[in-house]
């Protein structure tokens, strides 16, 4: 069983924030920390930030992820820092870190981090807006499997993460494996709902992630028939987030986010989506998802009793849901009770599966809960 | 159909049996024709309940995205109206044009949502305020300005989507943009722009209704400033006049007090100049009485008693002349010093008893058996003389005159009542004046100088105490004035 400390600071400076997280972590840690993750807004100096960490807590690894908010139990937090410090032994943590440039090596560095584990169990990674997340993807689907117990968040434009190791700071892909004693699991949550007659994708650019053709007809006219004379409001205020589509996979559905209109007709997508595949387009139904978001949690509660949460949630997904966002946090806190930490940070897209046996996709606006036990 | 296949020469049994066998076939086709007819109508039930279904989410989502909307546009409003709230109660107190306009910052421009500002006075076109806009585009809207200005002055709002903003939308390089005027009192005082220069989903209502209102704000900032300045000059014209009136004041009370001045050393030097051949006179004029110089015809000694008597008045006013005019001119001395104001009561008494006793006047003395205030003796004693003199002038045979003494905290209230003929309202403001001498039937009778209580209000104020009168016609006046006790004595 992992030894982990979890802390808050909203303290504006850097040196106040780090005092305040080192002594509540130090009083749940006084030896040492193997491991520590930290979340922090845009608000503060990543440079200073590692520099005080370092110093005060000594931890033997140290990432850094800034993000637009913060989920700290039950609030969702637009200033602070937020650390998760674990007592972790060497051969259950792997951490590594790989340059942009040296993207192509995806595939030895992650079989490299598994060996170093004694048992792979689960990998963490986040990616940095540099990086082109199918490259990564198939990367992870070469060396460990299309369907390896994986959660990656990922910034496109909206969000930077700065990762550290040691001493020095890169803008690189942050790894984190888990080993044998970690037991860990993740569930899915998006609360979109199939709506509609289904279509076809009938023509689709994997290369260019273009969808040229849908039921043989140019991509867009699937927007153009579903809202009639508000089409034009969304192409001009680009809210296509709001309704992404969805392509059918083992009975569920997979989102496959709309970026942009190329051209006249085609449709700049972000996800996995394949000719000839099924599809419909999805909206998101704020009851529905608050349900659901119940039913998971229950669920969990009851198999697993876990001790923390770690939340990727999406700025998608808190762009539409807005202060129901901040409900759903709180619900998710008083389900899991006093005694389940929970601690998040909010990404543009997501690599990782709804469970296993399904293949991993990318996606956007979904929100994923990692279960520590 | 037996006999049909009879006709084919077929054996009777396998007549029967193709008979049989074509009839199944027939009921058979006759069965699936019904079923595919059955099929048929429940799949064209179906598409239309698919349709049905795709119809609903056509509306669903036409709902959702307007109410999405809706909802966004609600946000949009109550956080423009937040920093409105904010940007007024920050300029709320301007009094200033300039500075008024200078709250209109890049931060405030972004809250608004807009990327550049230009404020540009209607008059002389001048700009007070230039956000963002290059010197080609600020032209553009000064000659747009001035060549609509007819125009301009009856639209509240010209966005780029007004026809008249056609031209001017051309000159420019940004494609949304807002022209409002501030209009201050009943005339338009200047024009405020701002524009975007993204293109991202054009002016929001919100935008547009946060502009008006920011105009219509600075439009009533401007009234406020007219209308404080207005004040502040009718204030200063007031504060001037003030000043004119005070100075003309101060100067006709110098004058007064000059007059003042030398009416006294007038009084003074006449008193002095009377008081050396009145001192001969009354010494003669006694000495005549007395027979000095030989008997005298009774006739004359009647005459020359007059003459010794009114020489002893003119004697008595010209030293409280004398003596008025040395407390004004701050030449008197003063020794204020502990003293039993019973003793001094008693004495005066003592001292006007034979009057007291002609008049047959009953005169009590209500004061503790001795009292120590602080005072000058000689002087006090003239304040008592002269009022109980007063009160004895003024009660009729008979009568009867109280003096008081009552000791309240640190200060003693001498009264002297008396039970005469009272003072009229009118008059009690006035007897303490100089030769001023209230008109009741004694004094029409008795005469006075006028001076005795102008001496005495004198005196106290000169021990920095108070003096006042109450009085009733016909039932009688009471004269208090204070002291102010010595303690430990």
């Amino acid at each position: 069983m992992i030894k982990f400390s979890l802390a808050l600071s909203e303290k504006p400076r850097e040196e106040e924030a780090i005092k305040e997280i080192s002594l509540k972590t130090k009083y749940v840690l006084p030896r040492k920390i193997d491991f520590t993750l930290i979340f922090f807004t845009p608000h503060y100096r990543d440079t200073l930030l590692h520099y005080i960490v370092s110093i005060t807590m000594r931890p033997e690894n140290i990432v850094q992820i800034r993000t637009p908010f913060l989920i700290y139990e039950s609030k969702v937090v637009e200033k602070g820092v937020v650390s998760v410090c674990m007592e972790l032994s060497q051969e259950n943590l792997g951490v590594d870190f790989i340059k942009t440039q040296q993207i192509g090596k995806i595939e030895v560095s992650l079989r490299r981090l598994v060996k170093k584990l004694k048992k792979y169990v689960y990998l963490l990674s986040f990616l940095p807006s540099s990086i082109d997340p199918y490259t990564y993807l198939h990367g992870v689907k070469l060396s460990l499997g299309k369907y390896a117990k994986i959660l990656c968040g990922g910034y496109s434009v909206s969000g930077e993460s700065s990762r550290w190791t040691k001493s020095k700071a890169e803008d690189n892909i942050t790894l984190i494996g888990l080993g044998e004693n970690i037991e860990i699991s993740h569930r899915k949550l998006n609360g979109f709902l199939p709506l509609g007659e289904s279509f076809t994708f009938t023509k689709v650019d994997e290369e260019r992630k273009l969808i040229l053709e849908i039921d043989n007809k140019p991509a867009i006219e699937i927007y153009r028939k579903y809202l009639g004379d508000k089409f034009k409001i969304l192409k001009k205020n680009k809210l296509f987030y709001l309704y992404p589509l969805g392509t059918k996979n083992n009975g569920n559905y997979q989102l496959v986010s709309i970026k942009e209109i190329l051209g006249k007709e085609s449709l700049l997508y972000l996800g996995n989506v394949h000719s000839g595949q099924k599809g419909k387009i999805m909206m998101l139904k704020e009851e529905l998802l608050l349900e659901n978001t119940k039913k998971v949690i229950e669920e969990e509660k009851s198999k697993h009793s876990p001790r923390l949460v770690i939340i990727f949630d999406s700025l998608i997904r808190r762009k539409i849901l807005k202060s129901k966002d901040n409900e759903e946090k709180t619900l998710i806190k008083e389900i899991l009770g006093k005694e389940t930490k929970v601690v998040g940070a909010y990404f543009d897209y997501h690599i990782g599966s709804r469970e296993a046996f399904e293949e991993l996709a990318i996606e956007e606006g979904n929100m994923y809960l990692t279960f520590w036990q | 159909m037996i006999e049909l296949f009879s006709s084919l020469n077929l054996p009777l049994g396998l007549a029967i049996i193709l008979s049989g066998i074509l009839c199944g076939l027939l009921f058979y086709i006759y069965y699936l024709y019904h079923k595919i007819f059955y099929l048929k109508k429940n799949l064209s039930n179906l598409e239309k309940e698919l349709k049905e279904l795709d119809h609903q989410a056509k509306l669903i989502i036409q709902s959702d995205i307007e109410s999405k909307l809706y909802q966004e546009a609600v946000g949009d409003k109550l956080k423009k109206l937040s920093f409105l709230k904010n940007f007024i109660s920050n300029s709320l107190n301007i009094l200033d044009r300039d500075e008024l306009f200078q709250q209109i910052n890049e931060k405030v421009i972004q809250d608004m949502g807009f990327e550049k500002a230009l404020i540009v006075l209607f008059g002389s076109l001048e700009e007070k305020i230039n956000i963002h806009f290059s010197k080609n585009e600020s032209d553009a809207i000064k000659n747009f300005i001035e060549r609509n200005r007819e125009t301009l002055l009856s639209l509240p709002l010209i966005s780029s989507e007004s026809e008249i903003a056609e031209e001017l939308k051309k000159n420019l390089n940004f494609e949304e943009f807002l022209l409002g005027p501030i209009v201050s009192g009943t005339h338009v005082y200047a024009f405020l722009s701002v524009s975007k220069c993204i293109i991202e989903g054009g002016m929001t209502e919100a935008e547009k209704e946060i502009f008006s209102i920011l105009c219509m704000y600075l439009g009533q900032c401007l009234d406020n400033i007219t209308s404080f300045e207005a004040l502040y000059q009718a204030g200063e014209e007031l504060e001037s006049k003030i000043k004119e009136k005070t100075f003309e004041l101060t100067k006709t009370l110098k004058e007064i007090e000059k007059i003042s001045k030398m009416k006294s050393d007038f009084i003074s030097s006449v008193s002095h100049e009377l008081r050396t051949p009145l001192t001969s006179i009354k010494g003669f004029s006694s000495l005549l009485v007395a027979e000095k110089f030989g008997k005298l015809p009774p006739q004359a000694k009647e005459r020359l008693k007059k003459i010794d008597d009114n020489v002893n008045k003119l004697v008595n006013m010209v030293n409280t002349l004398l003596d008025i005019s040395r407390i004004e001119s701050r030449k008197i001395e003063v020794k204020i010093a502990p003293y039993d104001i019973t003793k001094l009561i008693k004495d005066t008494v003592d001292f006007l008893l034979p009057q007291i006793e002609n008049k047959n006047i009953n005169l009590k003395i209500d004061a503790p058996s001795s009292l120590y205030v602080y005072m000058d003796k000689n002087l006090i004693e003239r304040v008592l003389i002269n009022l109980i003199n007063n009160a004895i002038k003024f009660t009729p045979p008979q009568g009867e005159i109280t003096v008081r003494c009552i000791k309240s905290n640190s200060k003693v209230t001498v009264s002297i009542k008396d039970t005469g003929c009272g003072i009229p309202k009118d008059d009690l403001e006035k007897i303490f004046q100089e030769f001023y001498r209230a008109d009741n039937p004694i004094n029409r009778e008795v005469r006075g100088s006028g001076l005795g209580l102008s001496l005495v209000k004198r005196i106290i104020e000169l021990h920095k105490e108070k003096i006042w009168v109450e009085s009733e016609i016909n039932r009688g006046t009471t004269f208090y004035f204070t002291l102010t006790e010595a303690k430990n004595v």
